[in-house]
């Protein structure tokens, strides 16, 4: 890769990210502020991935250094809508509640996104909707397995539920990122 | 990214997370479900704060901000491609731009500089020394009792003085004791490796040894080059920030352990038992890649 091709992935790069900094911003900046503070968020993104040589090596692969980027990006602008106090919900609990400020900001429609989920998924993700904020997840698995073995006939332990709750989230941001409900 | 608490599974899962190529394909929905579930199964046993999952959300995340520039154009406005590059151009690093620059690092920051220097040092002290000896065999010049002379002449100053046994380290007063010869010479060894300063670490820590870390996190302890044998407490302090986790590194920047801490923790004991004497870096990140503080510490042989 010479500097030529780093210009290209760069611009190819920022052409994606700068809307998608620019939209999760819009909450707590007007412009010209929202596009300086924009700009200032790319920069700092390509910094810090720059300054991890792990994330170099990533450079050949070219969907390996978008995401990355992306993570970062992700990373960097939610530290300052927290630096601007933004209430994020936490309706998730751990790192939920980022993912559901990303879906507030993107406007993802939550209701058609989980009816494409298998219903177990549905099930625990509603249940920690419910309960996370509040309780641990021991807790919430004491809460609810009873109704989860009659409704599923399988029983649930803390770790089933910790691996059905990455799994939904996992799969509710490939609907959600595809736009495809 | 987050650091596994473990972080021998952190690093082997990286290495057996066999399903890079079918990420891209997975976040696009284009597998069938056995495949899916095939690749959640694997996704599982890769664990927590996987490099997979890291992938996988930057992927969705790529794929937003990709419809966001198609669909809603109008939040481009204001994007200044060229400005922007010539704002990130600084930072640029490449794959082989990096393997070059480690071919040009200063000579005093290479480690072979260091071996030589040792090896000479070494020899000229041992040429001193045998030029002191070879003084104290010739009858006559220096009687023990002149050295105690109130007015000592010129010849005494060939003899050492305490203050020049002040200033001796200890290796070479051993060296007096037993003069070496060119058999019992100590060779460098590689273990002496393992003390060379780190320079892209030295940095880090020089940039931290301003305020001791940045915004609300500061390393307290140790302070920069303290000796240890058996057990090492890393503190600091942390006004509240989530996702921090520590990484201590050799100076060859191979990660030895690495944990999570929680916003309360301030405080962590390292047992060094099974440590290999030598120079090592401890660095607190912010979400597993931001470095906020850098220090550095010793490793030394138990007595």
């Amino acid at each position: 890769m010479n500097q030529q091709s780093i210009k290209s992935l760069v611009f190819e790069v920022n052409d994606h990210l700068f809307p998608f900094i620019k939209k999760m911003l819009q909450s707590i900046f007007t412009e010209p502020e929202l596009t300086e503070s924009t700009h200032d968020v790319i920069q700092d993104t390509w910094s810090a991935f720059f300054s991890k040589e792990n994330y170099v090596t990533r450079l050949p692969d070219k969907n390996h250094t978008r995401a990355t980027l992306f993570v970062i990006a992700k990373n960097r602008t939610l530290k300052m809508l927290k630096e601007a106090k933004v209430k994020i919900p936490s309706d998730f609990s751990e790192n939920a509640g980022e993912d559901k400020l990303l879906e507030s900001v993107f406007d993802a429609d939550f209701e058609k996104v989980l009816k494409r989920l298998p219903e177990n998924q549905v099930f625990i993700l509603k249940a920690e909707m419910n309960w996370g904020e509040h309780y641990n997840q021991q807790e919430i698995v004491e809460k609810i397995q009873t109704e989860y073995q009659q409704k599923f006939g399988s029983k649930l332990s803390v770790d089933n539920y910790r691996q059905l709750l990455t799994r939904a989230r996992r799969k509710f941001k490939n609907y959600w990122a595809n736009d495809n409900f | 990214m987050k650091i596994n608490k473990n972080t021998q599974i952190s690093l082997s899962t990286k290495n057996s997370c066999t399903v890079h190529a079918k990420l891209q394909a997975y976040v696009n929905l284009k597998l069938s479900p056995e495949e899916e579930e095939q690749v959640d199964d694997q996704l599982d046993a890769c664990g927590a704060g996987c490099y997979c999952e890291e992938i996988i959300e930057g992927l969705q995340l790529a794929k937003i901000g990709e419809k966001l520039s198609r669909e809603n154009p109008e939040l481009k406005t204001g994007l200044d491609q060229d400005l922007l590059f010539e704002r990130i151009r600084p930072f640029i690093v490449l794959p082989e731009e990096s393997s070059k620059t480690a071919k040009i690092i200063p000579l005093t920051r290479r480690p072979i500089f260091w071996v030589a220097a040792s090896i000479l040092l070494f020899l000229l002290s041992w040429a001193v020394l045998q030029s002191l000896y070879h003084t104290d065999t010739e009858p006559k010049i220096v009687q023990p009792q002149d050295t105690l002379a109130p007015t000592p002449d010129i010849t005494e100053k060939k003899q050492p003085t305490p203050q020049d046994e002040k200033i001796e380290s200890p290796k070479q007063k051993n060296s007096k004791e037993t003069p070496p010869t060119p058999n019992n010479q100590p060779k460098p060894s590689v273990d002496m490796l393992a003390f060379n300063p780190n320079p892209d670490l030295d940095a880090r820590t020089l940039r931290s040894s301003g305020d001791r870390g940045q915004g609300e996190v500061k390393g307290i302890q140790p302070k920069h080059l303290q000796n240890f044998t058996q057990n090492l407490t890393l503190e600091w302090e942390n006004g509240g920030i989530e996702e921090l986790s520590i990484e201590i590194v050799n100076n060859q920047n191979e990660l030895i352990q690495s944990f999570e801490v929680s916003p309360s923790e301030t405080s962590k004991v390292i047992d060094l038992n099974l440590w290999k004497p030598g120079l090592y870096y401890w660095i607190i990140l912010y979400q597993g890649y931001e470095p906020l503080y850098t220090g550095k510490f010793y490793v030394k042989k138990k007595d």
